[in-house]
């Protein structure tokens, strides 16, 4: 069974380099623009992980991450925040809702957000 | 002594008359020398009068706000800076409590402290206060409060002298959110980069010749660099608005950040033909922050693989316990050494070495500064030991778990 992934990140060029890795790693990947959209597909699809950014239209990723964990479904998600912002009330609130990853994302490789990822569903 | 008269005056001896003469003569030198006194008295009152009015002045007409109490903070004189700057008078003020008129807005330990210092310890209080003008409006003084003791250390009164910095602070504030806005907006497209170049210099078609994967790796070594400074500039302006660094302690191999850290570098250690010999070993935990310990030996590796000459060592070391609580860490290189003169400033905002800055002149001089800033704020420490023309040793201790 191949492991499935939501990204939910607004820039699509971004979107497009990360589904690319992902797709190459044998990942069913899916993606969302937005946190409403986010939390729909994440609903619909249940991944095994997600990756999500924070400064988006419509609903921002910390308020997905607050809907998703007030979920049956999707209290025990594996998420991990990938975004711009390093600033620690971010990062607390992110891990304080059981983000297990909080990643900036110009800090990382493509192929070090995999074996992130791989690391964690793997075990 | 003048020679004594010999003039005679009806009923008195002139033995007699001598002796009065002599009398009067004493009384007078007495007044001579006590009007000489006064005039002198006179003249230095007259002297200390100009200076208290020249020092009158200089307190009248200075630009900081001077606030002057007594002991139990009852205002008995402000300058005009004061008038100018809280909107009340000269008369208005006087009589009151600054609570009364522009202050009593902060909270009440904060004045408790303030009180303890300048009435109990009799020391000064230098601190900021956000107060009220009389149109309602606030600002904020940097204050520096002292109190003026009489001979036997009793109060005699307060000296509050106060700057309004409400300006200032509001550059400042802007300049941060100005930092801070910019470096994340840049972030998206220098991902973008960083990624779109790594999955080009994959080369997975093999149709990239060698010239074009050399360029490619010139894009994500600048594109790394702009990375770099993004994160510098906002460490700084985290460091500058004097927030602490939040550490996230977990337990983690010393060796994974390390072999990442290596990774990133591989470039130019394969370039440069350096040997880079890691003793700490494969199963050696710590219990740090790892994004941030990340970030430390990024910087101390990195810094190595730039300085060491080509073909020669860069040695990373571990004491797992140093016997005083702490875990060391080392990272040498065989480079050209810090000046002996330069070495105090090493871990100054901005410093670079003068040989370090002919080697590499594209350095900030801001990431050792940050590095030994993240250390510390696990409770830890960052030194070095260097040798000119032979290398440097950089150290850093981090906290047992059991600690």
């Amino acid at each position: 069974m191949r492991k499935k992934i939501l990204i939910v990140e607004d820039d699509v060029l971004l979107v497009k380099a990360i589904s690319y890795e992902f797709e190459q790693e044998n990942f069913e990947v899916f993606t969302a623009g937005n946190g409403e959209d986010g939390l729909k597909m994440a609903e619909q699809h249940l991944p095994d992980l997600i990756l999500a950014d924070i400064n988006m239209p419509k609903m921002d990723g910390l308020a997905m991450l607050k809907a998703l964990r007030a979920t049956e479904w999707g209290k025990n998600m594996l998420v991990i925040m990938l975004t711009n912002y390093s600033d620690e009330q971010r990062v607390l609130e992110a891990l304080s809702q059981k983000a297990f990853y909080y990643l900036v994302k110009s800090d990382w490789d493509l192929s070090q957000i995999v074996a992130k990822v791989k690391e964690k569903l793997v075990n | 002594m003048p020679p004594k008269s010999t003039t005679a005056v009806p009923g008195i001896s002139a033995d007699e008359l001598d002796k009065t003469k002599d009398v009067y003569r004493s009384l007078q030198e007495k007044l001579e020398y006590l009007f000489d006194s006064l005039a002198r008295e006179k003249i230095n009152l007259e002297l200390q009068m100009i200076e208290a009015k020249k020092f009158r002045l200089a307190v009248d007409s200075a630009s900081d706000n001077i606030v002057i109490t007594d002991p139990m903070g009852t205002i008995f004189y402000i300058n005009k800076a004061t008038e100018k700057n809280t909107g009340y008078t000269f008369n208005e003020a006087v009589g009151k409590n600054p609570g009364e008129l522009w202050g009593g807005h902060m909270d009440q330990n904060y004045y408790a402290a303030m009180w303890g210092k300048i009435k109990t310890k009799k020391e000064v209080f230098i601190g900021q206060f956000e107060n009220t003008r009389k149109n309602g409006e606030k600002y904020i003084v940097a204050v520096d409060i002292s109190s003026v003791l009489d001979e036997y250390g009793e109060i005699l009164f307060f000296v509050s002298i106060e700057r309004d910095i409400t300006r200032e602070m509001m550059i400042e504030r802007m300049k941060d959110e100005f930092v801070g806005l910019a470096s994340h907006q840049l972030r998206t497209p220098l991902t973008g980069i960083r990624w779109f170049s790594e999955l080009l210099l994959r080369n997975k078609y093999q149709n990239l010749n060698q010239e074009q994967l050399d360029f490619l790796e010139q894009i994500k070594v600048s594109n790394q660099r702009m990375i770099k400074l993004v994160n510098e500039l906002l460490d700084i302006s985290h460091i500058e608005t004097g927030q602490k660094f939040e550490i996230k302690k977990a337990d983690f191999k010393v060796n994974d950040v390390i072999n990442e850290v290596l990774t990133e570098n591989i470039s130019l250690i394969k370039t440069k033909s350096l040997n880079v010999v890691n003793e700490i070993p494969d199963n050696l935990l710590i219990f740090a922050d790892y994004v941030k310990i990340r970030q430390v030996l990024s910087n101390l590796i990195s810094n190595a693989s730039k300085y060491t000459s080509a073909g020669k060592n860069i040695n990373i070391k571990v004491a797992a316990d140093d016997g005083h609580g702490f875990t060391v860490i080392s990272v040498a290189d065989e480079g050209m050494g810090i000046p002996t003169a330069q070495k105090s400033h090493l871990f100054e905002k901005f410093f670079r070495a003068d040989n370090a800055r002919v080697q590499e002149p594209n350095g900030t001089g801001l990431g050792l500064y940050i590095a030994r800033e993240l250390i510390r704020a696990h409770g830890g420490e960052m030194w070095f030991e260097s040798e000119e023309n032979k290398g440097t040793v950089f150290f850093f201790s981090i906290p047992l778990k059991i600690n």
